[in-house]
This record gives C-alpha cells, sequence and structure tokens, in this order.
C-alpha cells in the first residue's frame, strides 16, 4: 500500500482568498470601468446587481465553508497510528432530511425574489420613449419611433443618446445573424434575433446628471457571437440633460444642405455611398419625408446614416474615435482596419451583385473603375466631418 | 420445403474473411471487441484530442494576453475556439465518460465483457474517424466556426451569401452527426449491459454508484442525441438544400435550433459532469475507509438530476426573449436542480468526515473535485438568478462557471480516476510523487485561470471575442489566466511524463492496491481477457469490502482472518476454457464508410457519399454474416 504523505492544504485556504478578493473587487469595484455590471447607472443594472450580491454573500459563504469543510476532513481525518478502522457510519436519515430542506428553503426565498424581478423587468413602463435597436454585422441602428408622443424618426448609428431619469422601451430586432445588446452599465442584455422582437427597459440614474458630460457616457458591446467581427462591434451610450437631448433630437432631424448634397453627390457618384448609406437630403424620391412622419421604416441601411456622422464620437461599431486621420483609413481603406479579412473574395463574393448579403465596408482604395487616392479619402472625410449640426 | 430451410439453418453462413484470432499484439489493437482495450483506446484517443483543444486554449489565450492582440487574426481566432468547444464536449469529455464505463461496468457488475462486443467496437472507431473528420476540416481551410453552439441563422444560412464564409459549419454538422451515432451505439450497449448482464444478486441497488451513472449518462444519451441531430441535419439542410427551417425571412425560425440544441445541451452537460460524480463516488470510501454516505441517496438524487436535466434548458437562452412566463418556470426549475447536486456533495463530505484518510494522489483530486465542483455549482445557482443571469450571460462570468464544473469538476474526477485504476489496467502504479505534482500544478493552474474570468465577465468582457480594448481595467485579469493556462499545460506533461516513466519503472500492482470495495478488486491485475473466471455470486453493497472485513459492535472495521482477493485461484486455471466472442474486422470497415460519405456531403459530392455508403453496406453485410467465433475455436 502506498504510503499517504500529510499534506496541508494551502492553496485551499488561498482559494478562500481569491473569494474574498473577488468581494473586494465587487465591493470597491475600479472605478474607471465604463462597461462594468458592478457600477450601475440605471434602474436595471442596479437591480440586476443587487439580486445577484445578495445571492452571492450566501454563495460565497456556503463555499467557503465547505472547501474549509474539505480542507479540515483532510487533515483532521488523516489516516494515523490508531485510526486505521474508522466508525462505518453509513448514512444519517435526519442529516439527509437537513440539507435537502435547507438549500430548498434558501432557493425559495432567492426564488420568490427573482420572480417578482422578473416580471417587473418584462413591463413596458408607461409613456416610456421608445427606441428600436437592431444589429447589424457589425454595427448598432437606433431609430427613434417615438419620443414625447412624435412618431418622427431619428435614425443613428453606434451611439445611444437617452435623456436621464426617464423611462425608455427598447425593441431588439435584426435581419441578419443573432446580436445582443448589452451597456452594463444600463442594464442587462437581450438578443436580437431575426423574426423575433425583444423588449429591454431601460431608465438611466437621474443622479448622473450631477456629473459633467464626460462622465455619462458608458461602453457595452455585442454579446452574441455574430461571425467575423463580433468583438469589434461596439456601443457607447450617452445620458443627455433634458435640454440636451432635446438640442441633440432636433439636430438629427435635419438634413444636408443643397450645396453639400450637390459637393457629395460627385463621389456618390462613381462610389455609391448612397446605395449602402442613408443621407438626409440625398435620399431619392420622398423618402425623407416618410421617415420623418414614422411612415416608413428605414430604407437603406446596410450601413449606418451618414448625415450627422460628425455629430459623434467614433465609428465603424464604436471601435475607432472619430477622427480625420482614422476617418480617412477607413474609407481608403475598410478591410485593413477591420477584422481584416471580409473583404477578401470568399467573404463578399457578389459585392456589385448582391449588396443585399454583403457585409462590410469596401476597400476602395481598390474600388473597380475609379481606384480612390489617399488624397480623395481625405477629402471625404473632411466632408463628413464638416457636417456638425452643433 | 421444410427439408430445405432445415438444412439452411444447419449450414455455417460462408465468411467473407476468417474472424481475425489475434489478440495480443498491435495488430490485435484494430480488430479487438475487449471492453478493456477498447476503454483504453478511448482513453488514449480522448487524450490525444485533450492536447489538441489545450493547444487551441492556449493559442487562445495567447491572444488574450493584452488588449488588441495580434497572434491570431479574428478568421483563426473564431475557428479555435469553436474547435476548443466542441473537442472538449465531444472529442474529450464524452469519450472519456465512455472509457471508464467501459473498462470498468463489466468489471463492477461481474461480467466477461459489454452486451454487444462488437458494437462497442463500432462505437470506438466511429468516434475516432469522427474526430479525424473534424479535423481534417483544417487542412481544407475550413475550420468550423460558428460556436460549438453553431447558432443559427449564422451557420444555416447557404455558403455563396453566408454569414461564415466557408465549408466550417458543414464540416461540423456532419461531424457532430457522424460523432452522435458513435455516442448512441456506446449508450444503448450500456445499458443493455447494465440490466441484462449483472452478476447473480447484484440487485440494482448494489450496484457500484460509479454503474448507476454511467446507467443515467447512457440513459441522457440516447434521449438527448435524437433532437441535435434533427438540428444538425436542417442546418445542413438550409445551407446545402435550400431548405428555411431557421430562415425567418421565408418563415422559419432561427431560435427553433436554439430549442432543439439546448434540449440536447442541457443534458449533455450532466452526461459530461455525472461520470466525475461516478468516480469521486468510488474513490472517497476507499481512501477514507468508510463506505459512501448515504449510498441510496447519492443514487437517487442523481436519478432526479437525470430527470430534472430535461426541464432546465431554457436558462441558456433567458436572453432570448421568451418571456416572464417562460423564464420564471425554467428559473425555478434551474434552482431545484441544485437541491440533488448540493445533496451530492454534503453526502461526498460525509463519507470523508470521520474516516482514515489516505491522502494519494487520487484522493487529492477527488478531494480538490468536491471543492471546485461546489464553487461552479454555486456560481450556476446564480444563473436562474434571470434578472442578474441578463448581465452575466455570454460573458466571461459564464465560463469560469462552466470551467469549474467541467474541468474543476469532471477532469478533476478524470485524473482521480487514472490514478486510482491505472493498476487495474496496466498493473502497474503511476508515480505518486509525480502525481502531486501534477495535482497541484493542475490546481494553482486551474484556478489562476478560471477564478479571475469571473471578475473579468462581470466587469463586462463578454465571451467569444478576439480581442478586447483596452481601459476597461481587464489587462491584469486576462494575463494572470494566460499565466494559468500554461501551467495547466505542465500539469498535463507532467502526467504524460508520469504515464510513460511509470511504464519503464513498472512498479508493479497487486490485484486490490488501494484496499478496494468493488469487484474489480477481487480479479489480476491487469485484468485477464475473460475478466472474471468464476461469475461472483453478489450479497451486497460493496461486495468485496464485505468478503474482506465485518464490523463489530460499535462499528468499527474487522477484518475477517479468510478475507481478500480470490486472485489466487487464477493460478490454479488460465482461463483457456471460458469461451470469449472472436475479434473482428467489420466494425471498422462499416465506420469507415461514415467520413467518406461525411466529405461527400460537406462537398456535396454526391459520388463520394456513394461511396461511403457502399463501405458502409459492406462492412455491415460481412459482420452479419461473419460466423461467431474464429474457426480455430471449432
Amino acid at each position: 500500500m502506498l504510503q499517504a504523505k500529510m499534506r496541508r492544504g494551502r492553496p485551499m485556504k488561498l482559494k478562500a482568498l481569491l473569494v474574498l478578493g473577488v468581494v473586494a473587487a465587487a465591493g470597491c469595484g475600479a472605478s474607471t470601468n465604463t462597461q462594468s455590471t458592478f457600477e450601475p447607472h440605471g434602474k436595471i443594472a442596479r437591480d440586476d446587481k443587487n439580486i445577484f450580491m445578495g445571492f452571492f454573500w450566501v454563495a460565497a459563504v456556503i463555499g467557503v465553508l465547505i472547501c474549509l469543510a474539505v480542507v479540515f476532513a483532510a487533515i483532521r481525518f488523516r489516516e494515523r497510528p490508531g485510526n486505521e478502522n474508522p466508525k462505518q457510519i453509513h448514512g444519517h436519515t435526519q442529516l439527509e432530511i437537513a440539507w435537502t430542506i435547507l438549500p430548498a428553503l434558501i432557493l425559495t426565498v432567492m426564488g420568490v425574489f427573482t420572480v417578482s424581478m422578473i416580471w417587473d423587468q418584462a413591463a413596458k413602463p408607461a409613456g416610456a420613449m421608445e427606441i428600436t435597436v437592431t444589429g447589424k454585422q457589425w454595427w448598432w441602428q437606433f431609430q427613434y419611433t417615438k419620443v414625447d408622443g412624435q412618431t418622427k424618426q431619428v435614425v443613428t448609428a453606434n451611439e445611444l443618446h437617452i435623456p436621464a431619469g426617464k423611462p425608455i422601451w427598447l425593441t431588439l430586432k435584426s435581419d441578419n445573424v443573432n446580436h445582443s445588446f448589452w451597456i452594463p452599465a444600463l442594464a442587462g442584455k437581450k438578443d436580437n434575433i431575426d423574426g423575433h422582437l425583444n423588449n429591454i427597459q431601460m431608465i438611466a440614474d437621474i443622479d448622473l446628471l450631477k456629473q459633467p458630460e464626460s462622465k455619462r457616457w458608458f461602453d457595452g458591446q455585442c454579446a452574441q457571437y455574430c461571425g467575423l467581427s463580433h468583438a469589434d462591434m461596439r456601443v457607447k451610450a450617452k445620458v443627455d440633460t433634458d435640454d440636451e437631448f432635446k438640442t441633440w433630437y432636433a439636430s438629427q432631424l435635419t438634413s444636408w444642405t443643397s450645396d453639400a448634397v450637390a459637393k457629395f453627390k460627385k463621389w456618390d457618384d462613381i462610389y455609391t455611398c448612397s446605395s449602402c448609406h442613408y443621407i438626409q437630403g440625398l435620399a431619392k424620391d420622398n423618402t425623407d419625408a416618410k421617415v420623418q412622419s414614422g411612415e416608413a421604416p428605414v430604407p437603406i441601411n446596410r450601413g449606418p446614416n451618414l448625415t450627422h456622422l460628425a455629430d459623434r464620437t467614433s465609428f465603424a461599431g464604436a471601435k475607432y474615435a472619430l477622427t480625420l486621420d482614422n476617418l480617412t483609413q477607413w474609407i481608403y481603406d475598410a478591410q485593413a482596419h477591420s477584422a481584416g479579412e471580409f473583404g477578401k473574395p470568399m467573404e463578399c463574393p457578389n459585392y456589385q451583385k448582391d449588396k443585399v448579403l454583403c457585409v462590410g465596408m469596401p476597400a476602395f482604395k481598390d474600388w473597380p473603375g475609379h481606384k480612390m487616392t489617399m488624397a480623395e479619402a481625405k477629402e471625404i472625410a473632411q466632408f463628413l466631418l464638416d457636417q456638425k449640426s452643433t | 420445403m421444410t427439408t430445405v430451410e432445415h438444412s439452411a439453418v444447419i449450414a455455417q453462413p460462408r465468411p467473407l474473411l476468417a474472424r481475425p484470432t489475434k489478440t495480443s499484439g498491435w495488430t490485435s489493437w484494430f480488430t479487438t471487441i475487449d471492453h478493456k482495450k477498447i476503454g483504453i483506446m478511448y482513453g488514449a484517443t480522448a487524450l490525444i484530442f485533450l492536447v489538441a483543444g489545450g493547444i487551441e486554449a492556449l493559442l487562445i489565450r495567447l491572444q488574450l494576453w493584452r488588449p488588441n492582440g495580434t497572434i491570431l487574426t479574428a478568421a483563426t481566432y473564431n475557428q479555435l475556439f469553436t474547435m476548443h468547444g466542441t473537442t472538449m464536449v465531444f472529442l474529450v469529455g464524452m469519450p472519456l465518460a465512455v472509457a471508464f464505463g467501459n473498462f470498468l461496468v463489466p468489471l463492477m457488475i461481474g461480467a466477461r465483457d459489454v452486451a454487444f462486443p462488437r458494437i462497442n467496437m463500432l462505437g470506438y472507431w466511429v468516434f475516432l474517424f469522427g474526430g479525424i473528420f473534424l479535423y481534417s476540416s483544417f487542412l481544407f481551410g475550413s475550420a468550423p466556426n460558428g460556436g460549438w453552439f453553431g447558432y443559427t441563422p449564422l451557420t444555416s444560412t447557404p455558403l455563396a451569401h453566408g454569414f461564415l464564409p466557408s465549408r466550417g459549419p458543414d464540416f461540423w454538422a456532419v461531424g457532430l452527426i457522424m460523432l452522435g451515432i458513435g455516442s448512441v451505439t456506446s449508450g444503448v450497449n450500456f445499458i443493455v449491459t447494465i440490466l441484462n448482464m449483472r452478476a447473480p444478486g447484484m440487485t440494482l441497488l448494489r450496484m457500484p454508484v460509479f454503474v448507476w451513472m454511467t446507467f443515467i449518462i447512457a440513459m441522457l444519451t440516447l434521449f438527448a442525441l435524437p433532437p441535435v441531430t434533427a438540428a444538425l441535419i436542417q442546418v445542413y439542410m438550409d445551407r446545402n438544400f435550400g431548405t428555411n427551417f431557421f430562415n425567418a425571412a421565408q418563415g422559419g425560425d432561427p431560435l427553433l435550433y436554439q430549442h432543439l440544441f439546448w434540449l440536447f445541451g442541457h443534458p449533455e452537460v450532466y452526461i459530461l459532469i455525472l461520470p466525475g460524480m461516478g468516480i469521486v463516488s468510488e474513490t472517497l470510501p476507499v481512501f477514507s475507509r468508510k463506505p459512501l454516505f448515504g449510498a441510496r441517496v447519492v443514487v437517487m438524487s442523481g436519478i432526479a438530476i437525470g430527470f430534472v436535466g430535461w426541464g432546465v434548458w431554457v436558462h441558456h437562452m433567458y436572453a432570448t426573449g421568451l418571456g416572464p412566463a417562460t423564464t420564471t418556470g425554467f428559473g425555478i426549475a434551474t434552482m431545484a436542480i441544485a437541491v440533488p447536486t448540493g445533496v451530492k456533495i454534503f453526502n461526498w463530505l460525509g463519507t470523508v468526515w470521520g474516516g482514515a484518510v489516505r491522502l494519494t494522489t487520487s484522493m487529492l483530486f477527488s478531494l480538490g473535485f468536491i471543492a471546485m465542483f461546489t464553487l461552479g455549482g454555486l456560481s450556476g445557482v446564480m444563473h436562474s438568478i434571470v434578472p442578474s443571469n441578463a448581465q452575466q450571460h455570454d460573458t466571461y462570468f459564464v465560463v469560469a462557471h462552466f470551467h469549474y464544473v467541467l474541468f474543476g469538476g469532471l477532469v478533476f474526477a478524470i485524473f482521480s480516476g487514472f490514478y486510482y485504476w491505472w493498476p487495474k489496467a496496466f498493473g502497474h502504479f503511476l508515480s505518486e510523487k509525480m502525481g502531486k505534482i501534477n495535482f497541484w500544478l493542475l490546481f494553482i493552474g486551474f484556478n489562476l485561470t478560471f477564478f479571475p474570468m469571473h471578475i473579468v465577465g462581470l466587469q463586462g468582457m463578454p465571451r467569444r471575442t478576439y480581442t478586447y480594448g483596452a481601459g476597461h481595467g481587464w489587462e491584469l485579469l486576462n494575463q494572470m489566466e494566460t499565466v494559468g493556462a500554461f501551467i495547466i499545460a505542465l500539469s498535463v506533461l507532467v502526467f504524460f511524463v508520469n504515464v510513460i516513466a511509470s511504464r519503464i519503472r513498472n512498479d508493479v500492482a497487486p490485484a486490490d492496491p488501494w484496499d478496494g470495495r468493488t469487484l474489480e478488486w477481487s480479479i489480476p491485475s491487469p485484468v485477464p481477457a475473460y475478466n472474471f473466471l468464476e461469475i461472483p455470486e453478489v450479497h451486497e453493497f460493496d461486495d468485496f469490502w464485505h468478503k474482506k472485513y465485518t464490523e463489530d459492535e460499535e462499528g468499527r472495521l474487522v477484518r475477517l482472518p479468510s478475507g481478500g482477493s480470490d486472485a489466487g485461484q487464477h493460478e490454479v486455471s488460465d482461463g483457456s476454457h471460458i469461451h470469449l466472442p472472436s475479434p473482428s474486422y467489420w466494425p471498422m470497415v462499416f465506420a469507415l464508410g461514415l467520413p467518406i460519405s461525411g466529405y461527400g456531403f460537406v462537398f456535396k459530392n454526391w459520388l463520394l457519399v456513394g461511396v461511403g455508403v457502399a463501405v458502409l453496406m459492406f462492412g455491415l453485410t460481412a459482420w452479419l454474416i461473419e460466423p461467431d467465433t474464429a474457426h480455430e475455436d471449432h
């Protein structure tokens, strides 16, 4: 028979320390993470965190006790001269009943809280602002379909603006693969699934208004694997004061000036930008009027709405900061700056013939018939950045 | 007329080829139908795939060492995480369970083999060929890249205008269907073996707990594989034949897939963990010198898990918006399943408590199992809190959770089983010294890798992302995880060195080296081909133990003077009179047909599909008409 060596259960204790470590991390939190569930700034996110922490403490105590019991038993009852033949205990009915009932009781309490919160969060708040969130490959489209009773549609991308303290009712959808919309500081996630409409309640803390504007930006990202650039599909949310929101909302309804449209047309004729990007003022027929009245869904949404790109802080699934240099590079050769491979023939086999199914921005430096120069790309980028509405 | 029929019955069917007779030497491994050899082959093959899946994990961890990592492209990363998950579930976890089940079940129930030895052999070759088939996708630059869960419509949209630019999803769907065939055959085999081939006196409640757990996973396998097989066939047809099962634009439903997948996927989790529970239910009593505390309760709670496990699949789908009524029901079911799981943990603790604990390597791994599995179970209960699940779902918190269950749980138990039954399988011990290094490295590396994932997940880091941005405070935790992953790799390396060094050192093991409780310890190590010279008669739970020991009035152990292994009687007889079925070529030929038609399906080459089916039918026909035994036996 093998000689059993006695060992101290040091790493088991280390484990307990680690458990305490996560508690500390959860409690104090790293104060600058704008994507953390530990730092909620909205009602739903706070409720999610509170119910989690409630059970976390129970679980931590149980987990530590069981781990300690394992270590204790291994040391205390180790084989040594005199106890080679321990008392043979085959079971204990009362104990079995106790450790069946006790966990069941704990779970029942947990269940009551859970169920009431499930129904709470599923209800549509009265008078909520309504925003439709569409997951695209790989960016987010926001349509403000009901703001203060109005049905004019603001169509924007990647950066969600919401007023503090107001109930928001998000409707999630997809016209391609599954995505999952998630801004941890504001609310838990839900999936965007083609053929289904899902909803999220969102109410940003009114307290946030005490913070400067720069502290009211939050990060999120797509949580459901959606293909090649899943990791690049990020999103930002800005919590506005009432005035900020009203100003922003009004600005997003405006169109480009006729001068701007005329100038852009010369590029659009070559590079067909408006076949994927909605541009208010440039769209054909009476699309603009229909969108504004809420009559028509967004007609052209293979790419983000470019009209008010200049008002945003980021682009390309909120991955890159909106600077002249970044935007120039992107327009010139998006393939080199994306996940890298979605312009290759396999990825986008019928770019010209079958635009509906093509994903991603082409590399205009290789545009068939008219290769874009860097200077031209810079000119377009500058033009887009000049269309600032405020 | 009757005469003709009569003579047909008497006439031996003409064998296509004589049955092979060799039962030793390397060639015998290709034709063996011995459950022990097949068990060892399952184990060895699964370990090779473990290395492959492990290398994938290391590459993933290297890429995530720092923000905006550039070691892998997004396309490669997506292939690697898909193959890591697929490998660990289908090519490592399940086969390891089958390896232990194959080797142990007949020994533990006092049988000479499984009920269907050739179907058993078929299961192994299907597994091997299916695994090679899946991995061959790398050679075609078409490794699966839709995730191990393969959600539609990402995976189901036709290649020509698809969301995944390769034949990866075809390889994945066809490969998993193939592996499913192997799993179902071994499931059926276990069920029939356990129900019909127990030694006299071994009633169901006298069966070792490991056998019980194997029985439950076999039942789960039998019922869980059909829904996922249907889903995979639908994915394949959507991609290749223009059906619209999952195409919302044509009235299909992408969500249907998730229901079918998780109706399989959740029982699958229990298929993976129950063998681990079975293993520690054997090792803990032996190394504590106490019977399993509440053995019947442990079995009953296993059965309860087996049933309730069917009613919790939606907890993988809370984020899909099934509505408050649905999430309420499945949330409560998920909480309920924690009760029988907790009962098991307390009973294992009760087993160790008050015993005479020998801290062998096997025991260390078993104790590690209890602790790690408990933590994984607790974070699992957290998922049943539907509102907070909305924050945890699809983040690294979930990655941490299921690695605590499946790695801290299953893998620790598997290693415990290796160190415990190695002497029985190979006749020599694994080195305890290296074993302890193996354990502590794995314990430290495991926790260093997976514990920080809880935190980084709650800090907002989603899973399945090939990169992450700086500034969220995720850097340090990710670096810890990467270091931990390499410590795990080192630990596995120590295990392999141990396997080789111990074989060379050859520390010969007796029949009953650990003072065991179950029947396999009553026969020599390594086990002779026929297992039991005489089929034992069973009188009690832990029958072998009760042949060695009795209890005095105070319940203390007293060794019986005459007790012990009956290994001695094997010196009297060499067992040559025992009739064993002969080896066979045909199950392997049958299995070979599957990947051939598999390639045909992937590349839509119907001729190749036909060739594969022909090979399969040839193997099947030859199998059916081959004689019962080799000619030499007549």
